[in-house]
């Protein structure tokens, strides 16, 4: 059967539980095009392709390739229909070279090394590739790994490509590489299916748009006849005020400041090398670098969960290396910390809602007993006994240790953080890892906010939230912003810490690259600095991220008293 | 268009169902279970009593006398005493499975202060001291493997299994240095017995019930309201999410433990201070594994749990007294159908939690007239009619059971179900379109015969 269609899905439902991931999908991929899936999170895009890649099987519908009904029931079936998917998350073995990891799997003829090399080269050349077949997986970066898994695709036959993801673990040079490559495999007659958050990068790269919501499929546009602004409403199914708003407030002395500080990441290699940097109040410091170029070690660092190889870490002048979160806790220090993995570290996903919110304060329940008050006519005897009673009472609240914990004060701050942040939820009874992802951001935000804290480190706090969550987060960050505290944010979408952040830290292999003004610096500065070709510091010859107000000095003597 | 080969099974995650139907549900496995059992022995035994005489043996196994009937009590409150110190530590995803060797440990410590001191010093005073000895020795026991576990990260599976082999020996050990001479069995202690708090066996039961529902009560309050339990189900949870609420995970895992096998200390103490008065190698009764079991199908819970351990004990007494009615004289019998009852109750888990699809039509090839056209947009619909066939928990293990039997009733059956099929799609066509899902539950009986006949006919 001869048609233009590469791929066409006709009335694709699947659901899990209750949930229905996708209902009655029809989706066209013509040959030699490139399509955008968009959606946001939740949307079922994954679920989609995976399905068409093998992984899970359709509840109904059906799915054609190149004209013909097929089946595929597992993901040997979907390479036996020339259909390839490059997961977000890599699966290469490390140990293995490039070229061993590409012909892995398929099977048949033996594995000569030097033939296997050739081979790689060749077809890496073809679609302009720049790899090294005899480099060994640990030794790549990320870019790398994913270009061998794109060739691991390409290798096995694939005319279907689904990318799913590709451009969030890059910076703007490297995923204009990979748009060079996208653009030659499509010349060469494959069709490719790229899943995305960022619109500009569908903009950029797309032949036609496909939108999902909530599941259903809204609809399928040519890329050069839409813009940004209607995608978006097709995605959300409303007007979405694009703008991200960047108050001014009055700026206040450093409340965080990091010297010469060295952390070493779980596999004991340094992670944060010498950084130098400081957050004033009311504004918003930007983190910005490829993944895992130490950003988590230094949350952790500052949150007191990593040991501190050398340097110093000062809130209001007071050096908290050394301590426990407990410790600093105890100390007074209002600081948060919204960890990256949320359901993993910053909050319990089996738990509820209200038992999430007593996390960090738990231990502070104490017995309030109330003393019984004094009545008219009292006899001596009884009043005796009442003043008895109260003293045993009082004394049990200030000293005696309380066993158990106080769910009902905690409750009433999940209902307070659900009406004031309009979490979606049940109960505040329900597991949090049942809540939508923004939900569970939100409400990880509202405990931490209810703290007041005036230091506030997030980790990819819109990380996975649909744009509307990621929005309502935004603002309340400029809320808190606005109340006098210091924010660390770390970001991933160099455009929106460009509108939000009032400076730019660039960290490049646990490097500081230098610190930026986010209205003076653009994107294709930023991308260089976080390829780490070019360093500010040396550039401009000074040292950078020293404020020149410290408050290090106040309680400790000299400038120098944090050199370990 | 040629057919294309569809999987055959298909199995989805079910939404969470309510309480009051899971209940049904599992009732109906467990009776469901026991009828099957009934009619297997009652048929095969060499001594049959009948159908009805099963039953009969069976509750008058668990309840038939007063004796019977404390005994069952006590040996429920063990089993739940073991189970939920496991609990403890299973809330925390700490797999002990050292039960057993915590036990022995409590009950080798108890027989050692009794050996030693009994009649030589104040029977309170020795009792006091039995008491201490238990609960310390099997916290030691369950403790050893926790600080190795806190500060190596060595595998706490492996590490307690082990230990009960330790404890074992040490058992052995002891008692053939004791009794030197004779079969090796150790013979009742007289001195510093635990005293009866009444008369016959509900006298020497009572301490050891009055133990499990005061530790019951205690450990439900502890794990639900303390801070304590709090930190439990937070490591239990993420690890490092309690790291970061800063809880020392080391500490916890430390002080659980030793709960743990201080409850495990204190059911050896009931077992040699009041019950047994001696000390042997199976004094445990394999409960450390039991427990495990009630720990899981209770959910952690321990008033379900209570309730869980008094089934199993129910079981197990009675099916004895069922073997020894029936003239059974093998006692594999009893644990055959006891373990083929739990394999019911278990089995039905999968079923709250899961749907099975069954895929008939394309697989088999069979035509179905009303979708015989089989135009591409009803190909689903029609695959509906597998996936509406619920498999509830009965119906796939009780298939397997009768599909022997019901073997000469096959051949009248095709028409029938196509019939009945057909009749299913027209009542489930307009539900498909919203509530699909629930769709299944109404006529669950009907459809229940129908995947059964199905399933026999293919």
């Amino acid at each position: 059967m001869d048609t233009q269609f590469a791929l066409e899905l006709r009335h694709i439902s699947k659901s899990f539980g209750s949930v229905m991931a996708n209902r009655d999908i029809n989706l066209t991929l013509k040959k030699g095009e490139i399509l955008a899936l968009l959606g946001e999170n939740g949307s079922g895009k994954t679920t989609l392709m995976n399905m068409i890649s093998g992984i899970y099987y359709p509840d109904e519908g059906q799915i054609f390739v190149n004209g013909e009904e097929t089946v595929i029931s597992s993901p040997q079936g979907a390479f036996r229909h020339h259909i390839g998917m490059v997961h977000q998350h890599f699966k290469l073995i490390d140990v293995f070279t490039a070229a061993q990891n590409i012909v892995l799997g398929p099977g048949g003829n033996k594995y000569g090394v030097r033939r296997i090399n050739d081979e790689v080269k060749e077809i890496a050349e073809r679609y302009g590739f720049e790899l090294d077949p005899k480099k060994k997986v640990y030794d790549m970066s990320v870019s790398e790994k994913q270009t061998v898994e794109i060739l691991k695709v390409l290798y096995r036959g694939a005319d279907i490509l689904i990318l799913d993801e590709p451009t969030a673990v890059l910076t703007p040079q490297e995923t204009e590489k990979l748009f060079t490559v996208m653009r030659a495999m499509k010349a060469d007659g494959k069709s490719i299916i790229i899943i995305t958050h960022k619109l500009h990068e569908v903009m950029a790269i797309s032949d036609r748009v496909a939108v999902l919501r909530k599941g259903a499929y809204i609809g399928c546009v040519d890329t050069a006849q839409t813009n940004e602004q209607a995608l978006t409403e097709m995605m959300v199914g409303q007007k979405v005020e694009l703008e991200i708003e960047r108050p001014v407030t009055k700026i206040d002395r450093p409340l965080l400041e990091i010297r010469d500080l060295s952390v070493r990441s779980d596999e004991g290699s340094i992670a944060i090398e010498g950084l130098n940097f400081f957050i004033r109040g009311g504004e918003i410091l930007g983190v910005a670098g490829i993944a895992g170029c130490g950003q988590r070690e230094l949350c952790e660092a500052i949150a007191g969960l990593r040991k501190v190889e050398s340097g110093g870490i000062y809130h209001e002048g007071d050096s908290i290396v050394g301590f426990s979160p407990k410790q600093i806790a105890a100390r007074g220090i209002s600081m948060s910390f919204i960890p990256e993995d949320r359901l993993g570290m910053g909050l319990a996903p089996s738990m509820s809602i209200t038992d999430n919110m007593m996390l960090k304060k738990y231990q502070d329940h104490r017995y309030s007993i109330k003393p019984v008050a004094a009545k008219e006519g009292e006899k001596p005897f009884a009043q005796k006994c009442r003043r008895a009673w109260n003293a045993v009472t009082s004394f049990i609240n200030r000293r005696v240790a309380c066993p158990f914990v106080d769910r009902k004060s905690a409750r009433a701050e999940a209902e307070r953080v659900i009406e004031e942040l309009d979490v979606v939820t049940p109960s505040t009874e329900t597991p949090v890892r049942r809540l939508s992802g923004g939900n569970v951001q939100k409400v990880l935000l509202g405990r931490e906010i209810l703290t007041e804290p005036n230091v506030l480190i997030t980790a990819y706090p819109v990380r996975g939230l649909d744009i509307n969550s990621s929005y309502l987060i935004y603002d309340i960050l400029n809320r808190q912003k606005k109340a006098g505290a210091g924010v660390l944010f770390i970001g991933e979408d160099l455009d929106v810490m460009l509108a939000l952040c009032d400076k730019i830290m660039v960290l490049c292999h646990g490097k500081l690259m230098g610190v930026v003004h986010a209205e003076k610096t653009t994107k294709e500065q930023l991308g260089l600095m976080m390829a780490g070709a070019l360093n500010l510091e040396e550039e401009k010859g000074k040292k950078m991220g020293v404020a020149k107000d410290s408050r290090i000095g106040e309680e400790h003597g000299e400038d120098g008293t944090w050199n370990a | 268009m040629e057919r294309i080969k569809e999987p055959f099974i298909h199995i989805t995650k079910r939404e969470p169902m309510p309480l009051w139907k899971s209940l049904c549900i599992r009732f109906g496995a467990v009776l469901i279970a026991l009828i099957i059992c009934a009619i297997f022995i009652s048929a095969s035994a060499p001594n049959s009593k009948g159908f009805f005489g099963y039953f009969g043996s069976l509750f008058s196994g668990a309840f038939g006398t007063e004796r019977r009937f404390w005994l069952l009590l006590q040996q429920t409150g063990l089993l739940l005493c073991v189970a939920l110190a496991l609990v403890v530590a299973f809330r925390m995803k700490f797999w002990n499975l050292g039960g057993n060797g915590q036990v022995l440990m409590g009950c080798l410590a108890c027989a050692m202060c009794m050996y030693y001191l009994g009649g030589k010093t104040a029977d309170p005073l020795v009792w006091l001291l039995m008491l201490i000895a238990s609960i310390a020795a099997g916290a030691i026991w369950a403790v050893i493997p926790a600080i190795f576990k806190a500060f190596f990260n060595t595998n706490e599976s492996l590490f307690t299994l082990m230990m009960n082999y330790v404890a074992l020996y040490l058992v052995a050990f002891f008692v053939s240095h004791w009794y030197p001479e004779g079969t090796g069995a150790m013979p009742p202690l007289t001195d510093a017995n635990l005293p009866s708090l009444g008369s016959g066996q509900a006298g020497r039961s009572l301490l050891t019930v009055i133990v499990a529902i005061v530790v019951t009560a205690l450990i439900y309050c502890y794990l639900r309201f303390t801070k304590h339990g709090y930190e439990i189900s937070l490591i239990g949870d993420s690890k490092n999410t309690a790291r970061y609420a800063g809880i020392s995970v080391k500490k916890v895992i430390i002080r659980t433990l030793i709960l743990s096998g201080a409850l495990c200390g204190l059911v050896g103490f009931l077992l040699v201070g009041s019950i047994n008065h001696m000390v042997s190698t199976s004094m445990d009764g394999n409960m450390g594994f039991t427990g495990i079991m009630v720990a899981w199908m209770g959910k952690f819970n321990p008033l379900i749990m209570a309730g869980i351990s008094f089934f199993i004990n129910f079981l197990s007494r009675g099916m004895a007294q069922v073997c020894t009615d029936f003239g059974f004289t093998s006692e594999a019998l009893s644990d055959i159908v006891v373990g083929l009852i739990y394999f019911f109750f278990i089995g039905c888990e999968f079923f709250i939690v899961y749907k099975v699809h069954f895929n008939f039509k394309k697989h088999h090839g069979r035509e179905e007239p009303a979708f015989s056209m089989s135009a591409s947009s009803e190909d689903g619909t029609s695959e509906r009619t597998g996936v509406e066939r619920e498999e509830t928990e009965k119906s796939a293990p009780a298939e397997g059971m009768e599909a022997g039997k019901s073997e000469s009733t096959k051949t009248q059956q095709p028409k029938e179900t196509e019939q009945i099929q057909q009749s299913e799609l027209e009542a489930d066509a307009p539900e498909n379109e919203g509530a699909a899902v629930k769709a299944g539950e109404d006529k669950k009986t009907s459809r229940k015969k129908n995947a059964r006949k199905a399933m026999e006919e293919n």
